[in-house]
C-alpha cells in the first residue's frame, strides 16, 4: 500500500508543512462534512412526495448569507497567519549564506557537486543527518524541479534562476527523490536518492568518493580503460586520473558504489551496466546517452572498467 | 398552468431541426444550431481525450509497464488536457450550452451577431482539427498543454509538434475572442424588455462573466504564443536564456490567462447548477443577488492571482505571501455560491431525475476539489502538493466532478427543449451511478498517491514506490466511467430515436425558454415576451404576475411567428475559417498557402461587409434598431477595442520587463530617433483629424468630400508606415536584428504588431473609400465609417502609449 511520504516528514522542514497539513485537513474536512451532510440529509428528507404543495418559495436570508459569507473569512484569516508562519519554517531565508552543495538538472539527470570537498556525483545526494546543508540549484537545460518528498519542499531548476533550497534529514536512511516539473521525453526517470548517513560515515564516503581510482591491474578491466579513454566516451563524461573531464553526462569515477543507473530506471548491478553500455534505449528509450554498437566483449570490458572502482 | 402556447401550430413546420438539408447546416447562422455544432464536436473531441486517457491509465495500472512508450504517453498526456480544456470543456460551456439557452432565456430571436455566431463555430472546428492533424505528421504536440517554456524551444522539441499546438491555440483564440464578444454584445444589449441585470437567469450572469474573462485573458496568451511562435520559426530568444531573457516569461504570460481560464471553465457549470438546483427543487434560487455578485467577484478576482501556479519557480516570499491571499480570496465567492445551492433545495420537494442527480454529485464533487484548491493556495504546502498526483485529483475534481458534471445535469435538462425529445430516466440513472462511481474510484485515490509522492506526467514509475495498488485501482474506476459515457451517448441515441416528444415545459420551468416549443421554431420566440420579475415564466405560471393578471412573459396569439425576418444563411463564416486554417497550414507547409489563406480572409471579410447590400446595413430589423438600447456593432466594437487594449498592453510589458536585461548592444537609448519619429508620431496625429472630417462629410451626406477625407486618412497612414519603414530598415543595417538583442526582438514585435494594425486601418478604409464609388456606403447611416474610425482612433492612441513609454521615457529620464 502506499505510504504517504509527505505527511511522513523525516526533517524539521517537511514536518513543519505535514503538520500545517493536518490542521488545514481538519479545518477543511469539517466544512465539507457539513456540505455533504446537509446535501444527503436533504436528499433523504426532501425525496419526491406525491401530492405535495408547491414548496415555499424563500427567496434568501439576510441572517444567513452573511453567516456564510463571514465564517468562512475568519477561517481564511486564521489559515492565512498559519500558513505565513510555516512558509518561514520550511523554506527559511538562506541570506547570504555560501551554498554547500551545487545541484544541477540535467535532461534526464542530477549532477550533485560538493563545494567544499570538491566531490561530484550523480543521480544520489549523500548527507550527514542531523545538519542543515543549503543547495544552490540550477539547470543546464530546460525546468527541471527538485523534491524529495519526506524531505521538504520542491523547488524548480530554472535556467538563468539559480534558486537555493534546505535540505535535512533527522535519521539515517535513503530517500526517493524525484524531478516534480515535465522536462521532456524521460521525465520519468529523472529520479535520484538521498542517502541520509551519521556524519562519520558521510565523512568516510566522502574520502572515498574523493579517491583517484588507480590504473586498473586486470586485463579485462585495463582494456575498458583503454577502450573508455580511445572511444566517445570522454566527450561527455568524467573520470578522474584519466583525460575524461567533461559534464554533459554523470561523474563516472564511482559509478560503481551509485544504488541506481540511469536516472533510477534500473538498479545498478553488473547485468544492468552491461546492459546500459550495449544498448541504453533497452532501459530508458529517449536518454541522451547513445548506442556506440559496442561488441559484447568490448562491453564486458567496458563494465569491468567501471566496476573496478568499487 | 394558465399560460397555453400555440406550439402544435408551428410544431414541424418552423422546428430549427428540420429546416433545409445537411447543407444548410455549413451556411446556418441560427444560434440554435451552431450551438448543437459545439456540442456534437465537443463530444466527438471528448471521445478522443477519453480514450488518450484510458490508454494512459492501461500504461499506469502496472510499475515499469511498456504498454505505452514515453513519446506517446507524453503526446497523450499533453492533448487529453489541450483537448479537455480548449475542446470540450470550454467550448461546451460557452459555445454548446451558451448558444443553446442563453438567447432563449433573454427572451432573444438570436445572438447579436449571427453570422460572427457561426464564424467562431467554424474558426473553433477548423483550429481544432489542424491542432489534431499534428497526428499525422510526426506526432501530437507533447510538450504539456501548459508548454513551459524553454522546453517548447525549436532545440529542445524539434519537429512541427509544438508548432502544430501554438499554430493551433492561435486559431482557437480567435474563435474564443469572436464568440465571447458575441455573447457580451447579445447580453448586454438584447436582453427582453424589463429585463434588468438583476432580473437575468443566474446562467445568464455566469456567460456574461466568463465572456468577459475570455476577453481580457485570451490577448496575454496570444502574445505569448505568437513570442513562442516567434522563437521556434525566426530565432528570435523570447524564452531562451541566450540573450538574457528567461523562460519565466511564459509562465506569468501563460498563467495570466490560466487562471481565468479555470473559471471560464467553471461559470458556465455553475450557471448551469443555479438552473437545474432551483427548478428540480421547485424553489428560487436561494439569494440570487449574492449569486450574482459572487459571480462577478470571481471573474474580477481570478485575473489576480495566477502567481499561485508559479510558487514553485521561487518568487519569493513577498509575492508568495500576496498571491496566497488573493486566492484564498476566491474562496469566499466560491463557498457563497456553495451554500446557496445547498440552502436551495432546503425545504424543496425534489424530482428526482437524472439531471438533478448530476446536479447534487456536483455540488459534492466540487467542494471537494474546491476545498483542496484551498490548500494549494498556500505556499508551504502547494510546494508539496505542486507537481504531484495530488493536484491532478484536485483539478479533476474541479472540471471533472465539477464542470463536466453540470453540463451533463445541463445535457439532460435542456435536452427536451433542444431536440423536442426526452431521455430515457433508466438509463440517465444508470448512466449517472457509472460515471459517478468510475470518477471517484478514478480521481480520489490520486490525492493519496500525491501525497505519497507520485509525480505527475511520468509515464510508469517503479515497482519499488508502492503506487501499484492504487493506479490499478484508478484504471479499473476510469474504465468504468468509459463505459458510464458509452451508456450516455446510447441514451441519447435512444433518445433521438424515440418517438416520444416532449412539451413544451416539461420540467415545470422557471425560465423563458420554456415558455415556447420544443424544439422551438427557427425565430425562438413569436412575440418578444416582456420581463416583469426573475423567474419569469415561474411568476407566470404560479406567482405574483399571475395574481395581478398581467399578460407577463406571455407571448400573444395569432402571430404565430409570421412575418417574423431572420436574417439568411451566409456562407462567408465557413469560408473565412478555411482561410485561418490556411495560414496556419501554410506557416508549417508551405508560405505561399497563408498568402491564399490571407488573401481568402480578406476576401470574405468584404463579402461577409456587404452582403447585406450596401455596407452596415442591419442583417435582422425586425424589431427595428431602436428596440435596442445601444446600437449592437457600436457596443462590439468597443469590445473588440477594450481585447485588443490588452494585446498591446501584453506586448508593451514584456518589452518593460525585459528592458536592461540585454547582454549586448545597442538598445533603445542609443539608437532610438525622437525628431523622425516625433514627425510620424504628428503625422499619424494628423491622420486622426482627417478621419473625424471624414465622418463628420458622411453624416452630412457629402459622399463624395467623405472619400477624399477617407483617401486623406489613409494617405497619412501610409506616410506613417513609410517612417517605420525608414526607421527599420536603417536599424537592420546597424545590426540591429529581431535576433540580435532583447531589445531588437520586443521593439520591433511591438511597434510592428503597431504596424500592423495601422496597414489594417488603412487597408479598411480604402475598401470604405472604393465601395462609396460604387454607392455601397449608405447615406446619412455613417455607421460603417464611424466604426473605422474608432479603430483608426485607437490605433492612433496605442501609437501615442507606445511614443511615450518607448521613445520619450529613455531620453527624459536618461535610465
Amino acid at each position: 500500500m502506499t505510504a504517504l511520504d509527505t505527511l511522513n516528514p523525516m526533517s524539521p522542514l517537511a514536518a513543519a508543512i505535514a503538520k500545517l497539513f493536518a490542521a488545514v485537513l481538519v479545518i477543511l474536512g469539517l466544512i465539507f462534512a457539513l456540505v455533504a451532510v446537509l446535501v444527503v440529509f436533504a436528499i433523504v428528507r426532501y425525496r419526491e412526495r406525491p401530492g405535495a404543495q408547491l414548496p415555499r418559495q424563500i427567496l434568501g436570508s439576510d441572517r444567513l448569507e452573511i453567516v456564510w459569507t463571514a465564517i468562512p473569512i475568519l477561517l481564511l484569516a486564521v489559515i492565512f497567519v498559519f500558513t505565513v508562519k510555516v512558509m518561514h519554517a520550511a523554506s527559511p531565508s538562506a541570506a547570504s549564506r555560501s551554498p554547500d552543495l551545487l545541484v544541477v538538472g540535467h535532461q534526464w539527470w542530477w549532477e550533485v557537486n560538493y563545494l567544499k570537498s570538491g566531490v561530484v556525483t550523480a543521480n544520489e545526494l549523500h548527507l550527514p543527518i542531523g545538519q542543515r546543508v543549503l543547495i544552490r540549484l540550477e539547470s543546464a537545460d530546460v525546468i527541471h524541479d527538485f523534491w524529495v518528498p519526506r524531505l521538504g519542499r520542491k523547488l524548480d531548476a530554472i535556467p538563468g534562476h539559480p534558486g537555493y533550497l534546505w535540505l535535512e534529514a533527522d535519521a539515517p536512511g535513503v530517500y526517493l527523490g524525484a524531478c516534480a516539473e515535465f522536462c521532456g521525453a524521460e521525465h520519468a526517470w529523472m529520479r535520484f536518492e538521498v542517502v541520509a548517513q551519521p556524519p562519520a560515515q558521510f565523512a568516510a564516503w566522502e574520502q572515498a568518493q574523493l579517491a583517484v581510482p588507480p590504473v586498473p591491474r586486470p586485463a579485462p578491466a585495463l582494456a575498458g580503460r583503454k577502450l573508455f579513454v580511445a572511444r566517445t566516451c570522454v566527450n561527455c563524461h568524467r573520470f578522474a586520473g584519466t583525460s575524461a573531464d567533461r559534464h554533459v553526462g554523470p561523474d563516472l569515477t564511482h559509478l560503481a558504489d551509485r544504488r541506481m543507473l540511469a536516472g533510477g530506471a534500473v538498479a545498478n548491478t553488473p547485468s544492468t551496466l552491461a546492459q546500459w553500455l550495449k544498448d541504453p534505449n533497452s532501459i530508458k528509450p529517449d536518454s541522451h546517452m547513445p548506442n556506440f554498437q559496442l561488441s559484447d566483449a568490448e562491453v564486458a570490458e567496458l563494465a569491468a572498467y567501471l566496476e573496478s572502482t568499487k | 398552468m394558465a399560460v397555453a402556447i400555440p406550439q402544435e401550430a408551428v410544431r414541424g413546420r418552423e422546428n430549427y431541426l428540420r429546416e433545409g438539408g445537411l447543407l444548410s447546416w455549413l451556411i446556418t447562422i441560427d444560434h440554435k444550431r451552431i450551438g448543437v455544432l459545439y456540442g456534437l464536436t465537443s463530444l466527438g473531441f471528448m471521445g478522443l481525450a477519453g480514450i488518450e486517457a484510458l490508454l494512459m491509465r492501461i500504461q499506469l495500472a502496472q510499475p515499469d509497464n511498456h504498454f505505452l512508450s514515453a513519446d506517446v504517453y507524453n503526446q497523450f498526456f499533453t492533448m487529453h488536457g489541450t483537448t479537455m480544456i480548449f475542446l470540450v470543456i470550454m467550448p461546451l460551456g460557452l459555445g454548446f450550452f451558451g448558444n443553446v439557452a442563453m438567447p432563449l432565456q433573454i427572451g432573444a430571436r438570436d445572438v447579436a451577431f449571427p453570422r460572427l455566431n457561426a464564424l467562431s463555430y467554424w474558426i473553433f472546428l477548423f483550429g481544432a482539427l489542424f491542432m489534431y492533424s499534428s497526428f499525422l505528421f510526426g506526432g501530437g504536440p507533447d510538450a504539456g498543454w501548459f508548454g513551459y517554456a524553454n522546453l517548447t524551444e525549436r532545440f529542445f522539441t524539434p519537429g512541427t509538434r509544438v508548432d502544430f499546438w501554438a499554430i493551433g491555440l492561435i486559431i482557437l483564440g480567435f474563435s474564443s475572442i469572436l464568440g465571447s464578444l458575441n455573447f457580451f454584445v447579445t447580453i448586454v444589449n438584447m436582453r427582453a424588455p424589463g429585463m434588468t441585470f438583476m432580473r437575468m437567469p443566474i446562467f445568464v450572469w455566469n456567460i456574461l462573466v466568463a465572456s468577459i474573462l475570455v476577453l481580457v485573458a485570451f490577448p496575454p496568451l496570444t502574445v505569448g504564443l505568437i513570442f513562442l511562435v516567434m522563437d521556434r520559426f525566426i530565432g528570435t530568444h523570447f524564452y531562451s536564456t541566450v540573450a538574457g531573457a528567461t523562460p519565466i516569461l511564459w509562465q506569468h504570460l501563460f498563467w495570466i490567462f490560466g487562471h481565468p481560464e479555470v473559471y471560464i471553465l467553471a461559470l458556465p457549470a455553475f450557471g448551469i447548477i443555479s438552473e437545474t438546483i432551483p427548478c428540480f427543487s421547485r424553489k428560487p434560487l436561494f439569494g440570487y443577488a449574492a449569486m450574482a455578485y459572487a459571480t462577478a467577484l470571481i471573474g474580477f478576482i481570478s485575473y489576480g492571482v495566477w502567481g499561485h501556479h508559479m510558487f514553485a519557480s521561487g518568487m519569493g516570499p513577498i509575492a508568495d505571501a500576496a498571491f496566497s491571499l488573493s486566492t484564498m480570496i476566491i474562496a469566499i465567492p466560491t463557498g457563497i455560491k456553495v451554500y446557496s445551492w445547498v440552502a436551495t433545495t432546503w425545504g424543496g420537494d425534489f424530482v428526482k431525475n437524472t439531471s438533478f442527480y448530476y446536479a447534487l454529485a456536483f455540488v459534492i464533487q466540487f467542494t471537494i476539489g474546491g476545498l483542496t484548491g484551498v490548500m494549494h493556495a498556500q505556499p508551504a504546502m502547494d510546494l508539496q502538493q505542486n507537481g504531484s498526483y495530488f493536484i491532478v485529483a484536485h483539478f479533476h475534481y474541479v472540471i471533472g466532478g465539477g464542470s463536466l458534471f453540470a453540463f451533463l445535469s445541463g445535457i439532460y435538462y435542456w435536452w427536451p427543449k433542444m431536440t423536442g425529445k426526452m431521455m430515457d430516466e433508466r438509463l440517465g440513472k444508470l448512466n449517472f451511478w457509472l460515471i459517478c462511481i468510475g470518477f471517484n474510484m478514478t480521481f480520489f485515490p490520486m490525492h493519496i498517491l500525491g501525497l505519497g509522492g507520485m509525480p505527475r506526467r511520468v509515464y510508469t514509475y517503479g515497482a519499488g514506490f508502492h503506487w501499484a495498488f492504487w493506479n490499478m485501482f484508478e484504471t479499473v474506476g476510469a474504465f468504468v466511467m468509459g463505459v458510464g459515457i458509452l451508456v450516455f451517448v446510447i441514451a441519447i441515441i435512444q433518445s433521438l430515436m424515440s418517438a416520444e416528444t416532449a412539451v413544451a415545459d416539461p420540467w415545470d420551468g422557471r425560465t423563458l425558454e420554456w415558455s415556447i416549443p420544443s424544439p422551438p421554431p427557427i425565430y425562438n420566440f413569436a412575440e418578444i415576451p416582456h420581463v416583469h420579475s426573475k423567474d419569469a415564466f415561474w411568476e407566470m405560471k404560479h406567482g405574483r404576475a399571475q395574481e395581478s393578471r398581467q399578460p407577463a412573459a406571455q407571448p400573444e396569439h395569432g402571430a404565430g411567428g409570421h412575418g417574423i425576418h431572420m436574417p439568411a444563411p451566409s456562407l462567408f463564416p465557413i469560408l473565412l475559417a478555411a482561410g485561418l486554417a490556411l495560414v496556419g497550414i501554410g506557416a508549417i507547409a508551405w508560405l505561399r498557402i497563408t498568402f491564399v489563406g490571407v488573401l481568402i480572409v480578406y476576401l470574405a471579410i468584404i463579402g461577409m461587409g456587404f452582403e447585406y447590400g450596401t455596407y452596415g446595413e442591419h442583417p435582422s430589423k425586425e424589431r427595428g434598431d431602436d428596440a435596442f438600447p445601444l446600437d449592437s456593432r457600436k457596443v462590439g466594437m468597443w469590445t473588440f477595442i477594450g481585447s485588443e487594449s490588452l494585446f498591446f498592453a501584453s506586448l508593451i510589458g514584456t518589452y518593460m520587463v525585459y528592458k536592461g536585461r540585454d547582454l549586448v548592444g545597442p538598445t533603445a537609448k542609443e539608437i532610438l530617433e525622437i525628431p523622425l519619429t516625433s514627425f510620424s508620431t504628428f503625422v499619424l496625429l494628423m491622420s486622426s483629424l482627417l478621419m473625424v472630417l471624414a465622418l463628420a462629410a458622411f453624416e452630412r451626406g457629402n459622399i463624395r468630400a467623405g472619400r477624399n477625407w477617407l483617401f486623406g486618412t489613409a494617405g497619412l497612414g501610409c506616410v506613417f508606415l513609410g517612417g517605420q519603414a525608414y526607421e527599420f530598415t536603417k536599424f537592420f543595417r546597424e545590426g540591429v536584428t529581431l535576433q540580435h538583442n532583447l531589445f531588437g526582438q520586443t521593439f520591433y514585435t511591438l511597434v510592428g504588431f503597431h504596424g500592423l494594425h495601422v496597414l489594417l486601418g488603412v487597408i479598411w478604409l480604402l475598401t470604405l473609400a472604393f465601395a462609396s464609388f460604387k454607392g455601397m456606403v449608405p447615406k446619412k447611416r455613417a455607421l460603417a465609417v464611424e466604426f473605422g474610425g474608432l479603430y483608426w482612433h485607437f490605433v492612433d492612441i496605442v501609437w501615442i502609449v507606445i511614443f511615450s513609454l518607448i521613445y520619450l521615457m529613455d531620453k527624459v529620464t536618461g535610465a
